[in-house]
């Protein structure tokens, strides 16, 4: 019997032996994969991590919606929505002629000059070719069909002003890169703009977004609401007064300021020439300046009534005294004085309603420089205001000892001294709420009102804290108001701007401008100005307007240019002021929170 | 011994199943989740442009400059139609 014929034991069975060299191999494989898999999970485990993390997340910038600026009422003055900005990539632009070609079919944009970029910089990757284009404009670059790696979009945020170019001083605006410039947009820009954040997302191998990761991302700040004392209602007739008076006298420039003087609020603040913020590009280089914050003049006659309420404040004038006026001149020293019409005598009441410079002058040597200088200074002339805009300038009050005898005569009536219009309602502010020095603001302050509104859960700029001095006794101040103010509108300078039915008060300034050529003062370049408020017996509203140089043909008086606008305005105000409230009105729109979203 | 091992491979296999189902879920809702903040950001963005349109619509300036004619009309197409009187009938 040979080994053929032999049965098959376990060890010989070629089914044995196969079946158990597979499961060897099996076992091997698996053991390999074991293997391998504790190699990567174990040794190689940080290092592959780091790898999937830097090919699958990435992260952008979440950029800050810029806070809105509102009316005391609720209306949008300023606002933020996106737009998209078309760039391209020259580095994958094949054919830059025929690109550049079939954008401009789209875009106005300069042809020469976006050929000539591209060209120069054919590795480029980015270069921005239009920015926040319109809706129709966006369709018309889809439409094109352009190679879809040679451009893009980008959403950036574009900045609205609803109401055009009313308010545009004090709001200023915002620039292509979200800096503010001029006036609330400048002043706080920090508290407007708000702070990006950043958001860390993975991706998959398509590239979509498979995950934001919350824990490793940063939340926007988005910019506060920033609520204002003015009323646009206001402002919008203030404005168009504002204009009528610009053609009507063709001036270099004049600004009307509207404010409540019991707590300092400004309903309504308009500078000319003027500018429309949704529209940069073509603002005229004089239109950029706040007149009432940023241009000083000589106040003239309405300084007057600080004078004589300071003389009778520290008791060297009394209320029914009568000045000598020596009919009409009257020598200081190696100066004449002269007015404009001869008294013999006035009472102090018809001394501020004749503007009786000779009587000012009287009044002024009884005070002596010390208490003129201290008169200056504390109705707040020669240091800003403190309100919050930016540019605000200090006006210009000589230090004292340079003052000299000339100075007695000059200051009481207005002269040697320059002021803000945003000094001088402030003011006469202190005059019109009794005897209170009040600081003027923009913001309205939301804290002191514990009322539950829907604004409460929208993140607000504060307003500053109000700051008030006692400077004059309120019976003073009553007496220059209700009487010789009064009396002014009624019999005085100002009769041009009685209204029927109003009790007005008032107080006309004309200022002669410097000449530079003489060195003295110019006989045909005049400052006008006109101060009033009502009603006399208990102040609401001041308006003040300031008109430099008038040029078109007329008399250039306070009374005869800007006291009609004064008194329109005032009109209007007083009826405003009636809807005002002093809680914020919310309008509907409100109801969703655009801040501190997540 | 191989109906064994298959039996335990086909159990490998249908939790590794499972697992991968739930971690697809997982994603998907990572996804969804995902989702929302850039939905907010559309929503916030199309909130804005609502408002914008309102303001501009509603504009003070604009109201303002409204013919009376237009505002009357209005009024009267509101105004309620006085319904006849009783004694008015037959």
């Amino acid at each position: 019997m040979d080994s053929k014929d032999k049965p098959l034991t376990g060890n010989t069975n070629p089914y044995w032996l196969r079946s158990r060299l597979v499961s060897a191999v099996v076992m091997l494989g698996w053991m390999l994969m074991i293997a391998r898999l504790i190699h990567l999970q174990g040794s190689q485990h940080q290092l592959l991590n780091t790898k999937v993390a830097r090919q699958s997340t990435f992260s952008e910038t979440v950029p800050a919606r810029p806070g809105e600026i509102l009316d005391r009422n609720g209306h949008v003055l300023a606002m933020t929505v996106t737009r998209d900005s078309l760039y391209a990539v020259p580095s994958e632009i094949e054919d830059p002629r025929a690109f550049v070609w079939a954008i401009s079919d789209a875009l106005d944009v300069n042809v020469d000059l976006l050929f000539r970029r591209i060209t120069d910089s054919p590795d480029k990757h980015f270069i921005w070719v239009k920015r926040r284009l319109e809706e129709e404009e966006v369709d018309r670059v889809r439409s094109l069909q352009l190679p879809k790696r040679a451009w893009g979009f980008r959403r950036e945020y574009l900045r609205q002003y609803p109401q055009g170019q009313y308010a545009a001083h004090v709001l200023g605006m915002r620039d292509i890169d979200n800096i503010g410039h001029g006036g609330l947009e400048q002043s706080l820009d920090q508290d407007i703009r708000g702070r990006d954040g950043r958001r860390t997302m993975s991706r998959d191998a398509r590239g979509l977004v498979v995950e934001v990761a919350m824990e490793r991302s940063i939340a926007p700040r988005h910019g506060r609401t920033v609520i204002t004392t003015l009323d646009v209602l206001t402002q919008i007739r203030v404005e168009r007064e504002l204009s009528e008076l610009m053609q009507r006298w063709n001036p270099l420039g004049a600004c009307v300021v509207v404010m409540e003087p019991h707590s300092g609020e400004v309903l309504a603040m308009a500078s000319a020439p003027t500018f429309n913020p949704n529209r940069p590009g073509s603002v005229p280089e004089d239109a950029w300046k706040n007149l009432a914050v940023s241009a000083v003049f000589e106040p003239g006659s309405t300084f007057k009534p600080f004078i004589v309420g300071w003389a009778m404040q520290h008791d060297v004038l009394q209320f029914d005294e009568r000045i000598k006026c020596f009919n009409g001149a009257y020598r200081m020293g190696r100066r004449i004085l002269h007015d404009h019409h001869a008294y013999s005598e006035l009472s102090v009441e018809d001394v501020l309603v004749k503007s009786s410079n000779i009587g000012m002058a009287r009044i002024g040597e009884r005070l002596g420089l010390e208490g003129l200088h201290q008169a200056t200074a504390t109705f707040g002339f020669g240091r800003r205001t403190g309100i919050e805009l930016p540019g605000e300038i200090d006006g210009l009050v000589r230090r004292r000892d340079l003052w000299d005898e000339y100075s007695i005569g000059s200051i009481p009536m207005g002269q040697e001294i320059a002021v803000t219009p945003l000094q001088l309602i402030t003011a006469h502010a202190a005059l019109a709420n009794g005897g209170r020095l009040v600081r003027p603001r923009l913001l309205m302050g939301t804290g002191e009102d514990s009322t539950p509104t829907p604004l409460n859960h929208i993140e607000t700029v504060d307003a500053t804290p109000a700051i008030e001095t006692s400077i004059l006794r309120p019976d003073i101040a009553q007496w220059l108001v209700a009487g010789p103010m009064k009396n002014v509108v009624e019999r005085g300078t100002a009769k041009s701007a009685r209204t029927p039915g109003i009790s007005m008060f008032g107080k006309t300034g004309t200022a002669q401008k410097p000449d530079p050529e003489t060195g003295g003062y110019s006989h045909s370049r005049h400052v006008c100005s006109f101060i009033c408020g009502a009603p006399a017996e208990n102040p609401q509203v001041l308006v003040l307007v300031m008109v430099d140089e008038p040029r078109a043909p007329g008399a250039h008086y306070g009374g005869s240019v800007a006291a009609p606008t004064g008194a329109k305005v005032l009109q209007y105000a007083l009826q405003r002021i009636l809807h005002l409230s002093h809680r914020l009105t919310i309008r509907p729109e409100h109801d969703l929170p655009p801040t501190r979203v997540r | 011994m191989f109906f064994r091992f298959a039996c335990g491979l086909i159990l490998v296999v249908l939790v590794s199943m499972l697992g991968i189902a739930l971690e697809k879920q997982t994603l998907e809702m990572n996804r969804a989740v995902s989702r929302q903040y850039f939905q907010i950001d559309l929503l916030l963005e199309l909130h804005a442009r609502l408002r914008l349109s309102i303001q501009q619509k509603t504009a003070p300036a604009l109201l303002a400059d409204a013919p009376l004619t237009d505002q009357t009309s209005t009024a009267q197409r509101f105004r309620r139609v006085p319904s006849p009187c009783r004694s008015d009938r037959p």
